[in-house]
């Protein structure tokens, strides 16, 4: 019978408000933020008074910015650039040699993984300052590199494991020599997983605040900026700042699973 | 006579103790279409590897076309090869796939055209040109991969079970296919398989192989009929064989002691009185009836169980030996046709049946 009283009843949506409670409450600062970034007033509460972008106008054209931002590009470019390379060669030697180095290489290169990021700082800081190396974006990159590479490997793994090696040796049957192999066939195949896997690297290296810190001496990156106007005062243009670097995160989400839906049909 | 495309001599190929091909040796003929048939783990695909060059010999020596293959990479040998899983190029089209080797080889973009266009029509898939490989069925798949390995006109066409991954209607109209391709080439190929009746259909000459060895090579005819051991005779076609006792030979024919019975058979080897033996008759030799007429060798049993196969009739008839014996009747299942649990007479002739020492 009480089974029949409850039909009658209609269902209240707990669960789905329950879930859209968690979701509201995860995006609000993130909403908030994006409206205060273009909030007229220079005060950080509501009610907001008008629209503006007067804030990124006075980002977009502070020397600070700009260098921070360009600081960024180099350091997050580079960073990925190299853990292209390195991470795509160390993908095919461990998914094509199983040994038992291979064995062994693979948990100390996913070592940095479960490293603290404040850990790895330290411990780089004291490295660079005992080998006598002047602490540069140059310092911080290889910081980037050594977090972002188990990232690059897990990723470009995850498809260079299902790579069928038959194709080369289909390849090679038609008369392409080793170095040709590499080219016209692997590499175009595995390309859109390995720029994806770049995205990837890409996107934790720009806004890498904990390493960076640590190893950056007085370069500045945007997130190194943003703590740091944190520091002096509240000021509106953090809010400026932090929607454009969501965006860019945003984009740079959006190419990576283009690319990996690329990656499928083609598979 | 010419001398063979292909010489395999002596040839060995040892994974640690144990050896994938031993002591192989066998000449191909120039345009003949030889199937290596045997179960999975027999060596043949082994032995195909060596001959792209994907895998090294132990011992013995390869010369196609008279050129000794050892220390030749696979891109520098005269032979291509189709894979059983086609292994196209999943990044490239039709056109680009079949026109791959063709380019490596810096042809002239025309002649590469011709090349293309002639090799399609070849496997009947003119206009497929632009399809990408993910775009084409299992066959199509196949097809194309024929087509790329066959542009580039080998001295010898190697296909590792190319037909494996087909679907049944689809590999019996690539058999038919790869015989008339084949044919117009008159290009040599060696084919790997493990089903004996798609080597039965493709092959001018089947060589069979068990545990890396060569146990039988010759037409589909003489390793059906003339089977030179029990294990060639029980992985061609079907097969009663049964365990026999040699008692004599008179007059080319030898009588055998099956149980009870004695059996008139033909011996194509040298045997003594007495030896232990296997005795094969195959399946569709045998006459079953309620009366049969005089023959060489007549046997009385009961029928545990009949079997409609569609244009055969199967019966599995108990004589009182070690197994009951499958008699296969070609026509149509009838009211007449004896059934389970009657006791029919069964006959035929000794030329029919094989006494195989082993």
């Amino acid at each position: 019978m009480t089974g029949m009283q409850s039909l009658r009843w209609p269902r209240l949506p707990l669960f789905e408000i329950f879930v859209a409670g968690i979701f509201l409450f995860l995006f609000a600062p993130i909403i908030i933020i994006v409206l205060f970034s273009f909030n007229d007033s220079p005060r950080l509460s509501f009610p907001i008074t008008g629209f503006s972008i007067r804030w990124y106008a006075e980002v977009l054209t502070s020397p600070v910015f700009r260098t921070a931002v360009r600081n960024t590009m180099i350091v997050s470019s580079a960073t990925s650039f190299i853990a292209i390379v390195l991470g795509t060669l160390a993908s095919l030697g461990l998914t094509r040699h199983r040994s038992r180095l291979g064995n062994a290489v693979l948990p100390l290169l996913m070592l940095p993984v479960s490293l603290p990021a404040l850990f790895l700082g330290i411990a780089l800081l004291t490295y660079f300052s005992l080998l006598r190396m002047q602490l540069s974006l140059f310092t911080v990159t290889i910081g980037h590199l050594i977090y972002t590479l188990p990232y690059f490997v897990l990723v470009a793994n995850a498809r260079l494991e299902r790579f069928d090696t038959v194709v080369e040796e289909a390849a090679q049957d038609l008369g392409a020599t080793p170095w040709q192999v590499f080219w016209r066939v692997t590499l175009p195949i595995i390309a859109p997983s390995i720029i994806g896997a770049g995205v990837v690297v890409f996107a934790l290296s720009f806004d890498e605040f904990l390493i960076t810190f640590f190893v950056i001496g007085s370069e500045s990156t945007l997130p190194m900026l943003i703590w740091s106007m944190m520091r002096r005062t509240i000021d509106p243009s953090i809010n400026a700042i932090s929607t454009i670097l969501l965006f860019t995160s945003l984009l740079l989400v959006l190419i990576t699973s283009r690319f990996v839906r690329v990656t499928e049909i083609t598979l | 006579m010419t001398s063979p495309i292909v010489s395999i001599k002596n040839l060995t190929k040892k994974f640690g103790p144990t050896s994938a091909v031993d002591n192989f040796s066998l000449d191909i003929p120039e345009g003949e279409l030889v199937t290596l048939l045997g179960p999975s783990g027999c060596g043949k695909t082994t032995l195909l590897r060596i001959l792209a060059g994907f895998a090294e010999a132990t011992e013995g020596t390869i010369e196609i076309g008279g050129q000794d293959m050892r220390g030749i990479p696979p891109h520098r040998r005269p032979v291509n090869m189709v894979f059983q899983k086609y292994a196209l190029f999943p990044h490239l089209d039709v056109y680009q796939n079949i026109s791959f080797g063709l380019k490596l080889k810096n042809l002239a973009p025309g002649a590469i055209d011709e090349k293309v266009t002639r090799a399609l029509e070849l496997v009947r898939l003119t206009g497929f040109e632009h399809r990408r490989a993910a775009q084409l069925s299992g066959g199509e798949a196949q097809r194309i991969a024929l087509a790329r390995a066959l542009v580039m006109e080998p001295k010898v066409l190697l296909l590792d079970e190319p037909l494996g991954a087909l679907d049944l209607k689809v590999r019996q109209q690539l058999e038919m296919e790869l015989r008339r391709i084949h044919f117009e080439l008159g290009m040599t190929f060696v084919y790997v398989t493990h089903d004996q009746s798609e080597a039965m259909m493709v092959s001018d000459r089947v060589a069979i192989m068990n545990h890396g060895h060569l146990i039988q090579v010759g037409t589909p005819q003489e390793v059906y009929y003339a089977p030179n051991c029990t294990f060639c005779a029980s992985f061609v076609g079907e097969s009663n064989i049964v365990h026999a006792r040699i008692v004599g030979t008179q007059a080319g024919v030898t009588e055998v002691r099956v149980g009870e019975a004695m059996v008139h058979a033909r011996l194509n080897q040298q045997a003594r009185d007495g030896q232990e033996a296997n005795l094969l008759i195959r399946p569709e030799v045998i006459t079953l009836g309620r009366t049969i007429g005089k023959q060489e060798n007549q046997l009385k049993g009961e029928i545990l169980d009949v079997t409609f196969l569609g244009s055969a009739v199967l019966f599995r008839v108990d004589v009182g030996w070690e197994r009951p014996v499958q008699v296969q009747q070609t026509g149509t299942e009838d009211p007449g046709t004896p059934r389970r649990g009657e006791v029919v007479a069964l006959g035929w002739s000794s030329s029919d049946t094989l006494v195989l020492l082993d």
